[in-house]
């Protein structure tokens, strides 16, 4: 099955093609079901691959070859990149999440997207983003991982902005986009320098040449400090991190697959990745931990007062993100993409059941207006309570198992004040997952008219709801026992830092911390889940009363610790001023070549008519060069060119 | 095969490979590209002039029966001279043969008589 | 005279056609409308009765006509399609004032033509026979002379057909040219003895295939095909679907593989792809149609690809020869009757159906709906119908080819054909109607043929064992 690794990216290529060539025009609906099979097609093989790495395949390098011609992508001198697939363990246990999860995520959206207008465009940039995600995690070196990096950079542009016709998506993907290119302003540097020291971009050869020639920690901290900035770029940390809750603005499905489940992870994958990179520049590491801290506690407090549910699962997708850097930093790569995995499924899910609820209630994101739809929606209900346990850390639930882990290795690697604050976001993130859920589902309906027309979504897509849920239910056990599980005997063996003393595995902590542990953050998800109930349930204190005693608190939180207004008076007054004289270059230089080129085209496009254009002469013409082709074929047969 | 068809042969695959290439980009520029049909954009175009009337303009057509029966008894005595030619070598199958041959072609043209075909209105 | 007793049956068609033309002039209108079929039918069953033949299998006419199992296949095919087609067309033509007469008496000669292709052993009786059977079609389908569609559309499939038997009178001509005969074991001996694929052949070769192709609407030589059936007057597109192409066909087998066959390692290849180019530009483009019969069109356009692949298939022996056979009288029957069954609905000021107008034709037409589902579901190949044991024939030769890639494309594309066929009976069983619609006059016979059909559909479907004997005897002569 490894050989035929490039077929789980080949799919969706090949849906996005067909898609994207004949979808407007004939297609239409089947679109979906077209993208949904070739992704589905892609989890098998990708399961296959899985299954072998399983048996003992715990590294492979996969050249594409077509034609059984190995292609090379870049030969100048002695530098060359292949296309080339990395099969181990990390790469297919990323392979595996982004394709059953895209695939859940599909068939959802074939329910979800069914009544817009613009149904088979979705598919294809959805199609494409798989293929550009699948590039990203199963590059074998870092030029390949850009073009994916890129490629998803660009998908979700296009999905963010997909309902281009409002103002508002416009603009939030127009922020995404500059957003993501300011972090891979980052990891450009972050690649020349890793060319210029080790004179290779392959992961092996670099991570060979590290332990052999042991360069300047001076520069080895520029690289990663350069990477992560990237990273930052695109998991939304800060102080990149703005761009993520506008994104919101996408279908909610793009929202699940690309703002939740996948690209958003995709610097959480480059930092794993680059473990001996990062081990190796010891300071680089901290930066990571504490960065990934401070974002988690700073858009979980921003998730205690948002209104829009999206919103709140969006700053809670950074939230959870910060605590996969957290564990990168603190030297637990392993419990950062055990994390990753679960938080894939049961922020995947509850995306999808905001979807469900979004739809039930026309459109509405205003958790104000929801309440007491437990009876009427109770598929979305009760997978979205498995989620949101999942969120709250309750045991034995899949966050529990990875979420507990993270903040454990920072307790027991020696950082106990990113320990405390992990703990204090956990109790946090309980706290705003049963408010957004009681508001939600519970209580009494606050706005009749919606209640009354709300109605449970369809089968296609409660079984994905479904489907995720028992995903978030049972994929933390892949990680039982603590540190000794499955999981972590697989991913050893890609995550291991060579020369390093990072194997947090070895450390084997007293009893005491090892149930004390676990047990504090237990503790806090429950007193957090209790306040929120005592709050919203009981009225005591009285969510408004609160709201106004924490005054001008309150209002910051409400406004984002006005990062917004911040960027928008520095930054881009002083970006807006540059684009003035970028664009005059632009408008009479390139456009003034742009526009001769085009004319020619369309010179030669009138030409081009329609095939089956009811003018007997070009049938006739058709019959000829039908004539002319068959003669060439034959010819070319009889004179041995072509062989059978 | 000879060498000299083979380098005519490298002319074909040129000229086919070409006409494939214009034919594949132009189709899928077709595909790819938006479509903004205007009335201005149908109309016949008349070197720039307003165009009169429709392009589906009727003519007269009385002419067309004659000609087609012209045509059809033309055809039958360019068929008899090789038979009269040959009449004595054909012998008695070959009258057979023709009489049929102008039975049928007396048919049609009793139907079209009688559908009132030769009548000039 | 043993040699005008070997084409009894195209006599008695003929006289048949004649017999109609003075028919319809020398009786009065009431009584013309009910006579004519009945002549018609009663002189293509006689026909059919006289193709058990009264002389011994072998050479007529010095060798310009054959008579062998193949030629009886193909006559009874041919036969039962016209009487079919004749059944099916009375009260339409009453309904839109088309000459009965005229329309009758094209409908024989053609089949004449058909029939001369089947008998023919020598290309110039296969092109007399084919000239016979195309030019009446060229009139079928411009009949009904005052609408502008119909005579587009035969204007359009006369200019492209002269033109296409220009290209395939130019092959013969070439073909003559190499091998000094035009008789088809002649040629296929001289191909043998002589080694193969010179120059001239390949060009032979290759108008022959385009000629032939053109009649058998094989991609890229389709384009007349949509709108020569969508113009036409829908029983004559019915008729020109299924006959014309199995004469095609019938014309493809007895040169290609016939007269041609040593070149088949040749040919074998450009043909498998043409089949595949066919199969899928027709279910694809069909797959957008809004027009039933214009989707129909195209999917009898994906239908010759399957057909052609079979014939691609031809060195695996007497299975692909037959496989062909079968699959026309299969696709004869079902596409036919699906055809006819737009009859119900095309009425005056449409063009055939849209799909709209077939919303609810199952409450409004319960049996003309189950007939038209029962074609449909033929077409699309799932059992228990003819159309499935057709596809299923068609297949195991292509894999004995060594085509397995072919027989990849079939599966994929009886798959797409799915969509567009069912999507019609969902029309027709689950949507509510639109508006009133006006009732046929009296479909009775319409009706009770269509039935007859369907029924026949479903059970060749169960027991095609006879029929596919038969066929098989009657491919045997094609091999060497």
């Amino acid at each position: 099955m490894i050989e035929h690794v490039w077929l789980i990216p080949a799919f969706p290529l090949a849906a996005f093609l067909v898609n994207g060539l004949f979808g407007r025009r004939w297609l239409g609906h089947l679109t979906g079901l077209i993208g949904s099979a070739a992704i589905g097609a892609s989890a098998i093989v990708a399961i296959g691959v899985f299954f072998e790495v399983l048996a003992g395949h715990s590294r492979t390098i996969v050249p594409l070859t077509i034609a059984g011609i190995r292609y090379q992508w870049i030969a100048v001198g002695d530098f060359s990149v292949d296309v080339s697939a990395l099969v181990d363990p990390l790469s297919a246990v990323m392979m595996l999440v982004v394709t059953v999860v895209s695939f859940l995520i599909f068939v959802y959206s074939n329910g979800y997207m069914a009544h817009d207008h613009g149904f088979y465009r979705f598919f294809t940039w959805l199609s494409l983003f798989v293929f550009a995600m699948l590039i990203l995690v199963m590059a074998d070196n870092y030029l390949l991982l850009f073009v994916g990096w890129e490629g998803v950079g660009l998908c979700s542009y296009l999905l963010i902005g997909y309902w281009f016709e409002r103002p508002e998506p416009y603009f939030a993907a127009k922020k995404a986009f500059v957003m993501n290119r300011i972090g891979d302003w980052g990891y450009t540097i972050g690649i020349i320098v890793i060319f210029l020291v080790f004179g290779s971009l392959n992961f092996g050869d670099v991570f060979r040449r590290l332990d052999e020639s042991a360069p300047e920690q001076g520069v080895l901290t520029l690289i990663c400090v350069a990477l992560f900035f990237g990273a930052t770029g695109k998991s939304a940390q800060l102080p990149l991190h703005s761009w993520l809750p506008d994104a919101m603005e996408g279908p909610t499905p793009v929202s699940a697959l690309i703002h939740a489940a996948t690209m958003v992870t995709a610097g959480v994958y480059l930092v794993a990745r680059s473990t001996p990179l990062f081990t190796a520049a010891g300071s680089a590491l901290t930066l990571v931990a504490v960065v990934g801290t401070l974002t988690a506690i700073f858009a979980a407090t921003i998730a205690l007062v948002q209104v829009d549910i999206k919103r709140v699962m969006a700053y809670s997708t950074v939230s959870q993100l910060g605590y996969m850097f957290l564990a990168l930093g603190v030297g637990a790569p392993i419990a950062a993409i055990f994390h990753l995995a679960t938080h894939a499924f049961f922020k995947a899910l509850l995306f999808l059941g905001s979807g469900s609820v979004i739809h039930a209630m026309d459109n509405v994101q205003d958790m104000r207006r929801y309440g007491g739809l437990r009876r009427k929606l109770p598929w979305t209900y009760w997978t979205m309570l498995i989620a949101g346990g999942a969120l709250s850390a309750i045991p034995p639930l899949a966050g529990f198992w990875s979420k507990d882990e993270i903040v454990g290795a920072a307790f027991t690697n020696g950082y106990p004040l990113l320990w405390g604050v992990g703990v204090l976001t956990g109790a946090l993130t309980a706290f705003y997952v049963t408010r957004a859920l009681w508001l939600t589902f519970h209580g009494e309906p606050r706005d009749h008219h919606l209640y009354e027309h709300a109605h449970e979504s369809p089968p296609v897509m409660v079984l994905p709801l479904a489907a995720l849920a028992v995903g978030s239910a049972l994929v933390g056990f892949i990680g039982v026992p603590p540190e000794g599980g499955f999981i972590h005997g697989f991913l050893k063996p890609a995550l291991e830092a060579r020369g390093g003393e990072v194997a947090e595995a070895t450390r084997s902590p007293a009893l005491v911390t090892a149930l004390g542990l676990p047990a504090t953050s237990v503790a806090a998800g429950l007193i957090g889940i209790a306040i929120a109930l005592s709050m919203y349930v009981r009225h005591r204190p009285d969510p408004a009363a609160v709201a106004r005693a924490a005054g001008a608190y309150y209002r910051i939180l409400v406004n984002k610790y006005y990062v917004d207004e911040l960027y928008d008076h520095r930054f881009v007054d002083l970006a807006r001023a540059f684009a003035g004289a970028a664009w005059a270059f632009d408008i009479h230089i390139i456009d003034g070549l742009a526009n001769r080129l085009g004319w020619l085209l369309s010179l030669s496009g009138t030409g081009l008519r329609r095939l089956q254009t009811g003018v007997v002469g070009n049938y006739a013409l058709s019959i000829v060069a039908g004539l002319l082709l068959v003669l060439g074929a034959y010819g070319a047969y009889a004179a041995g060119v072509i062989k059978p | 095969m000879p060498d000299y068809s083979l380098s005519y042969f490298y002319v074909l695959t040129f000229f086919v490979v070409g006409a494939v290439f214009v034919t594949v980009l132009l189709t899928i520029a077709r595909l790819v590209a938006p479509k903004k049909i205007t009335p201005e954009k149908l109309r016949t175009y008349e070197s720039g002039e307003e165009p009169i009337g429709q392009a589906w303009a009727r003519y007269p057509t009385h002419f067309y029966v004659f000609a087609l029966l012209f045509v059809v008894f033309d055809v039958e005595v360019i068929f008899l001279f090789p038979w009269a030619v040959l009449f004595r070598a054909l012998g008695g199958p070959g009258l057979v043969e023709m009489a049929v041959f102008i039975a049928i072609l007396a048919v049609g043209l009793y139907y079209a008589w009688k559908k009132d075909a030769l009548n000039w209105y | 005279m043993t040699d005008v007793a070997a084409v009894y049956p195209e006599i008695i068609v003929t006289i048949v056609a004649c017999l109609v033309l003075v028919g319809d002039t020398a009786l009065g209108r009431r009584r013309a409308t009910a006579a004519l079929p009945a002549i018609t039918v009663a002189g293509l069953a006689l026909a059919i009765v006289a193709t058990v033949t009264v002389v011994p299998l072998g050479h007529y006419f010095r060798g310009f006509v054959v008579v062998d199992a193949f030629t009886g296949f193909f006559r009874a095919v041919f036969l039962l399609l016209a009487i079919f087609a004749t059944l099916v067309s009375p009260e339409y033509l009453e309904r839109r004032r088309i000459p009965a007469g005229e329309y009758y008496a094209t409908i024989c000669f053609s089949t004449v033509g058909a029939m001369t292709i089947a008998l023919s052993s020598d290309l110039i009786t296969l092109f007399v026979g084919l000239e016979l059977m195309t030019i009446p079609i060229y009139v079928l389908a411009g009949i009904q002379r005052g609408d502008r569609y119909s005579n587009e559309a035969a204007l359009k499939y006369f200019l492209l057909g002269a033109f296409s038997s220009a290209l395939l009178l130019y092959g013969f001509a070439w073909l003559y040219g190499v091998t000094r005969a035009t008789d088809f074991a002649a040629i296929a001996s001289y191909l043998v003895a002589n080694g193969v694929a010179s120059g001239p052949t390949i060009v032979a070769l290759a108008l022959v295939t385009v000629g032939l192709g053109f009649k058998a609407a094989v991609v890229p030589f389709h384009q007349w095909t949509p709108d020569a059936y969508e113009g036409a007057p829908t029983p004559a597109t019915a008729f020109m679907s299924v006959g014309p192409k199995a004469a095609a066909f019938a014309a493809i087998l007895r040169v290609l593989v016939g007269a041609l066959g040593p070149l088949a390692v040749d040919w074998s290849i450009v043909i498998a792809v043409l089949a595949a180019v066919t199969m899928t530009a027709g279910n694809v483009v069909a797959l957008a149609q809004g027009n039933t019969k214009r989707m129909l069109a195209y999917s009898s356009i994906a239908h010759t690809g399957y057909i052609l692949a079979a014939v691609a298939a031809s060195r695996a022996g007497v299975s692909a020869g037959a496989a062909v056979l079968f699959y026309l009288f299969a696709y004869g029957l079902m596409n036919l009757g699906a055809f006819a069954c737009l009859l119900y609905v095309d009425l005056d000021g449409t063009r055939g159906a849209s799909l709209d107008e077939l919303n609810g034709f199952a409450r409004r037409e319960p049996l003309g709906a189950l007939a038209f589902a029962v074609f449909l579901v033929s077409l699309t190949g799932i059992p228990p119908t003819i159309g499935f044991i057709a596809k299923f024939y068609v297949i195991q030769p292509v894999l004995d080819a060594g085509l397995a890639w072919l027989a990849v494309v079939i599966a994929l594309n009886a798959v797409l054909a799915a969509f567009y066929y069912l999507r019609v009976v969902v029309r027709m069983y689950m949507y509510d109607p639109e508006g009133a619609v006006p009732r046929l006059v009296s479909p009775r016979l319409l009706s009770t043929s269509l039935g007859v059909a369907s029924a026949a559909v479903v059970i060749l479907g169960i027991v095609p064992n006879s029929l596919l004997e038969w066929a098989q005897r009657a491919a045997q002569p094609l091999v060497r």
